[in-house]
């Protein structure tokens, strides 16, 4: 179902955090959102470690919504663990950043960024990169009901 | 939302109304059928509409599930095949039928039963499961799938719906792709070369295991340093950096040309780097790909090669001895002259321009044939010819002895003769002499009828074939078994001992008598001696004549016919003898001397006071007289060596020798001797003499070190016989200090340079030609020297000599040492100072990048914030509440455009230039455009002209053009006929180019503020803008190398003028 698609949100700003929050809200789309605030902790959760041990590995996000400037960890850093581990490697990930420096860019797409887009997060330009990542069917479209719903 | 979206939305909700509707048939479906079979009433009528309604449904369902592309199979829990659709059947090969009679897993040809049952598993905890897999189709052949399956519930049962795509074209794609990776990867890796695949903006795509070996990159920051920035990771190996990273990346831009170049790096290594684009089947340029590889050893091995033909032709020109290169004709033709030295140039007695070209023979020289083809059979069989002795005729010196040294080279494939020409034409000639007079008198000794003996007391040194004959014993049994008194008759014995031991002891000096001898056969026969005194290898003998008296008329015959020869053989020797009767000094000789002072025959006598005054020359007449007066008064006739005038008034060198003939009282009676005319032996050796002496200055006045010496391999020890000035200046010893193992010493201090300086003079003794090294020696003072020695072996009469010519290098190589050392402080120095300022330029651009992040996060927030208030609590808010939060918000808007505005200014400063041709003219017109379609309400006039046309990076000149421009458009606004133009004239020897507009314009006073950033001429409620354009314009300009300028009047228009360099202006250039 819908809800139970999980996006992840790596985010350090809390007004950025807030903001893109209510942006999702304010367009319906009631996914579960993990909002996570550095890039260690992000990966702690791709990858079921660290306080989030117990987690189910099967349970990825749909896609990752990544700031690039964050604590710790790099958003950069976080993306290149990503596509190294073979479980993430085709994890869609959409980069967020506030800047045009054209390395960040760069440095992005090289590491297997599958799109970018601008804070704060315009919710127009969110939708258009998830239908280029075509996690489109996934988000968009219900399963076939499950038991006991029919 | 985008009307897509809706439109799917809608559809959406549609569906889930449709299915709602026909679970509520169901429904009632079902409840009717409980009725029914709990026995209630039956409506038929409300039944049969349900069921229509359903059957639609159906139906509709059916048509979608008979036309999807996709393949779908619906099967039991078990996998047993309950429904599939035409696309599976088509994808499969089976037909429905076949499809019913078979399992899900009898299909399967990938998962094995127990992942089958995983998916399932997954399939029935989840609601679906996604995979891919694999089927045989009934051919055999595998299809590849991409397998999505949902469980649902049919009549209470659980099922498995199964939606197969097929992927077969995409998987045997990625096979083969995976494959070709795999292959260009292995070849990559078992190359040579270092590898480098690089796209236009530097940046690596695939290199291999030898690149990173190459470049000094770890395995490890491989992958992080070569994909970001290959640049920053070549530039500090690089000795020329600028200049190969300068066509590194224009060639890395470069979609034709192939490259090969030497690439210098600073430590030392030489690579040779070849390049070349890669284009993909469609010919998109991908890429370029570089092979590096190590060339250092090759080009080491040249720059010594260069060195060593340095030195070798120094020598060449050097040497005091011709030396000639001349061509080897294959087909045995003669050889021409291609090079030769100074000394060849004055052996021939010719400029070498008249030589070059040409044969020997055809510059006079003659030589027999045979022995050309001697020597060129030497050649062919041993490639070389050592000291040859050779016979010429000299175009000017007639006859002349030569030692030849020849030697085959290969110069560039083509075989030549380096020849070296040793001219001994007047040793040989004084050799002969010698030889031939030793000659003579050996024969005349041998075969002299008198016998002749050297005794030394009791013992035969020496005795001559008659000695033997007169006493019947062989020569050796008289040297070897006998002693002197063997052969004297028992009653004589004392009377020869006497004798003998008289002139042992120098008591007299030579003595005439007459003895009795015994002969091996017994016979007593009367002998007469004539004994002198003399010393024979360094011990005292007697040199003496004995004459068998006892046949005295035969032995006067055989006198006679001896005498003859020897005036035969005197004659030809120009030898005379001579007799001198002491009581009246008169002189008899034989005819040879007559001859020899040109007097007619026959005249034989005279007085030796005659002969002093007519024949001795004046300044040797005191001389001779001496001589004379010491012989008389017995102190023996030693040689003597004066000058006469002939009777025809030639002069002539004599050479006179002779005996004194006592009598019984010791009281000279005759002097007898021999006379020989020496002239040409003389002349030879004061030619020689002056010859020597010449060659001693050349060699004293050398700028060479140049010592010849004897040396002994066995102990090492050295006798210099020559050492010239240069050497004792070299060394700072004199001839006297080195001798004996002095030189080992002295010249070298540290064992290891003795022993190594010793077996260099070993190997040469045998055979080792020319050997040519650099080394350091002590000087006396006890400065280090390096000097080169270039060594050869020289060999006179026999005796092997070396010659060793030193130059000293040690104030070259101090200069040339001094000259690196600065070199390096002064590279060391300009290195810190760019480290330096590449530093501050890395800080400067880290500073900009975090203040505009760290300042548009704020604003982000404000502006962000502000619009939820204005969204969520509109009804909280009165209108000026609102209001104030849309001031906000424009001025949010306002900020972020002025950090982005900054952000640009300071990358123009950063970016790298892409320099090309520009065409000014076409980027004005489509800004035009651009400004007249983004507000069409204005009319304004754009005046542009054609073929502006400038060297630089198009997209920073495009900027600088819309800066421009659109200032223009925005000044005049306010202008009723608003003109702007573009265009360019030449102004001396540059192209100038202006946009000019007749807007707001300005006062002049205020011109220099115009470029400043955040300078404004206008208040933002006149004119909009951040004040930051004319800056960047500037910027852009400069860092072209070119001027901008600006002129104005206020509400008349401004005019902007600017120059293009096209070129880097070097103090702009950051990184």
């Amino acid at each position: 179902m819908v809800e139970d698609k999980l996006i992840l949100l790596v985010e350090d700003n809390p007004d950025d955090e807030l903001l893109t929050l209510r942006a999702f809200e304010k367009n319906h789309l009631a996914n579960r959102i993990e909002v996570v605030h550095d890039g260690q902790e992000a990966l702690d959760f791709l990858f079921c470690e660290g306080k989030y041990a117990g987690r189910d590995p099967d349970d990825l996000p749909v896609v990752v919504l990544l700031d690039l400037k964050l604590p710790k960890l790099d958003g950069i850093e976080v993306l290149r663990q990503i596509r190294e581990n073979e479980r993430t490697q085709w994890l869609p990930v959409v980069v967020l950043t506030t800047s045009r420096q054209e390395q960040d860019i760069i440095d992005s797409y090289r590491l297997g960024a599958n799109s970018y887009i601008a804070k704060p997060v315009d919710f127009k330009s969110f939708i258009e990169a998830v239908r280029q990542l075509g996690v489109y069917w996934l988000l968009m479209n219900e399963l076939p009901p499950r038991r006991g719903e029919s | 939302m985008t009307d897509s979206k809706k439109t799917r939305q809608q559809l959406l909700s549609e569906l889930r109304a449709a299915r709602d509707r026909i679970r509520a048939l169901e429904q009632q479906i079902q409840a009717r059928r409980a009725f029914r079979s709990g026995g209630g009433i039956e409506n038929h009528s409300e039944a049969e509409e349900g069921e229509h309604s359903v059957l639609h449904a159906l139906h509709r369902n059916e048509l979608l599930f008979q036309s999807m592309l996709d393949g779908f199979i619906l099967a039991d829990a078990r996998g047993r095949i309950l429904e599939v659709n035409p696309a599976y059947c088509r994808l499969i090969g089976y037909s429905r039928e076949e499809l019913f009679n078979l399992n899900i897993r009898d299909l399967e040809a990938k998962l094995d039963g127990g992942e089958i049952d995983r998916q399932i598993q997954h399939m029935l905890q989840r609601g679906w499961a996604r995979f891919e897999t694999r089927h045989r189709h009934k051919n055999g052949s595998l299809v590849d799938l991409d397998v999505s399956i949902v469980s649902i519930q049919v009549n209470e049962e659980p099922m498995i719906a199964a939606i197969m795509h097929d992927i077969t074209e995409q998987m045997a794609a990625y096979r083969q792709l995976s494959l070709h990776n795999i292959l260009l990867k292995a070849q990559c890796e078992t190359s040579q070369d270092g590898i480098l695949f690089v796209d236009q903006n530097q940046n690596g795509l695939l290199w291999n295991q030898n690149f990173l070996k190459l470049w000094h990159i770890s395995a490890a920051s491989a992958d992080t340093a070569t994909k970001t920035n290959l640049e920053r990771l070549l530039r500090p190996q690089l000795a020329e950096n600028e200049l190969f990273l300068e066509q590194f990346k224009q060639l890395n831009r470069d979609t034709e040309k192939h490259s090969q170049d030497i690439v210098i790096l600073n430590d030392g290594r030489f690579f040779d780097a070849y390049s070349r684009p890669v284009l993909s089947e469609e010919g998109q340029f991908l890429g370029r790909v570089w092979y590096f590889r190590d060339v250092t050893e090759k080009i080491m091995a040249e720059k010594r090669l260069r060195t060593s033909e340095e030195m070798f032709s120094k020598i060449f020109q050097a040497s005091p001895f011709p030396i000639t290169l001349t061509t080897l004709e294959r087909d045995g033709g003669e050889g021409r002259f291609v090079r030769l030295n100074e000394a060849a140039e004055a052996y021939i007695g010719k400029p070498a321009e008249e030589i070059v070209g040409k044969t020997w023979r055809e510059i006079g020289f003659q030589y027999s044939e045979a022995l050309r083809q001697e020597i060129l059979q030497i050649l062919q069989k041993e490639g070389r010819i050592q000291r040859k002795e050779v016979e010429v005729i000299h175009p000017a010196g007639g006859p002349r002895n030569v030692l030849f040294s020849s030697e085959v080279l290969e110069i560039s494939g083509q075989p030549y003769l380096l020849s070296v020409i040793l001219d001994f034409t007047e040793k040989k000639q004084a050799e002969q002499a010698l030889k031939d007079a030793e000659t003579k008198f050996r024969s005349l000794v041998e075969q002299s009828l008198v016998g002749i003996y050297i005794i030394s007391s009791k013992r035969f040194e020496y005795v001559n074939p008659r000695f033997s004959e007169i006493f019947g014993y062989s020569e050796d049994e008289l040297m070897h078994s006998m002693g002197v008194l063997d052969i004297v008759y028992e009653e004589d014995r004392p009377i020869v001992m006497g004798n003998i031991r008289k002139r042992i002891s120098g008591e007299v000096h030579d003595i005439h008598y007459t003895f009795r001898g015994v002969r091996k056969d017994g016979h007593v026969i009367h002998l007469e001696a004539h004994g002198v005194q003399s010393e024979y290898h360094g011990r005292k003998v007697i040199i003496g004549a004995l004459l068998d008296i006892t046949d005295r008329k035969q032995s006067e015959e055989a006198l006679r016919e001896s005498e003859a020869r020897l005036r035969e053989a005197q004659q030809i020797a120009r030898i005379g003898h001579w007799e001198m009767d002491v009581a009246h000094r008169k002189i008899r000789w034989s005819e040879e001397i007559a001859r020899i002072h040109d007097l007619p025959e026959g005249e034989l006598e005279l007085s030796a006071e005659q002969a002093m005054k007519e024949f001795v020359h004046p300044d040797d007449v005191g001389m001779v007289r001496q001589h004379m007066e010491d012989v008389l008064s017995g102190e023996g006739f030693r040689p003597i060596e004066f000058r006469i005038r002939t009777k025809n008034g030639t002069e002539k060198i004599i050479s006179l020798q002779g005996k004194v003939i006592r009598d019984e009282k010791g009281k000279p009676v005759r002097v007898v001797g021999t006379l020989q005319d020496v002239t040409v032996l003389k002349l030879t050796e004061l030619a020689l003499q002056e010859k020597t002496q010449f060659y001693e200055a050349v060699i004293e006045k050398a700028a060479e070190g140049i010592c010849v010496f004897e040396f002994d391999p066995k102990s090492g020890e050295i006798e210099f016989n020559v050492w010239n000035r240069q050497m004792a200046e070299i060394t700072g010893y004199d001839v006297n200090e080195i001798h004996g193992m002095d030189w080992y010493r002295k010249l070298f201090p540290d064992s290891l340079m003795q022993e190594k300086a010793l077996r260099r003079l070993r190997r040469l003794w045998e055979g080792d030609e020319l050997v040519n090294e650099e080394c350091e020696i002590l000087r006396k003072d006890g400065d280090y020297r390096t000097v080169s020695i270039s060594t050869s072996l020289i060999s006179t009469y026999g005796r092997q000599q070396i010659l060793a010519m030193i130059h000293d290098r040690t104030e070259e190589k101090r200069a040339q040492s001094k000259l690196e050392r600065l070199n390096a402080e002064l590279e060391q120095r300009v290195q810190e100072r760019t480290a330096q300022l590449r530093a501050l330029n890395r800080e400067l651009e880290a500073f900009s990048y975090s203040v505009s992040h760290d300042l548009k996060s704020p604003l982000r927030a404000i502006d962000g914030f502000s619009q939820a208030l204005l969204e969520d609590y509109p009804e909280q808010l009165d209108e000026t509440g609102r209001k104030y939060l849309n001031r906000m918000r424009a001025a949010c808007v306002r900020m972020g455009s002025l950090i982005e505005d900054l952000l640009r200014l300071s990358r123009i400063t950063r970016a790298d230039l892409d320099l090309q041709k520009v065409d000014l003219s076409h980027i004005a017109r489509q800004i035009s455009r651009d400004l007249q379609r983004s507000d069409p309400e204005r009319d304004v006039i754009f005046e542009i002209a054609d073929g502006a046309v400038a060297i630089g990076d198009e997209q920073l000149l495009r900027i600088a053009m819309e800066n421009l421009i659109s200032n223009s458009w925005k000044f005049t606004r306010n202008v009723e006929k608003a003109k702007i133009e573009f265009g360019y004239r030449q102004e001396s020897g540059e192209t100038v180019f202006y946009v000019k507009d007749n807007g707001a314009g300005f006062d002049m006073r205020y011109v220099h503020k115009l470029f400043g950033a955040f300078q404004r001429l206008h208040s933002p409620s006149e004119f909009e803008g951040s004040g930051v354009g004319l800056a960047t314009v500037q910027r852009i300009i400069h860092r072209h190398g070119g001027r901008i300028w600006a002129e104005g009047q206020p509400e008349k228009g401004a005019a902007f003028y600017f120059t293009i360099k096209g070129e880097k202006s070097e103090w702009l250039k950051t990184s």
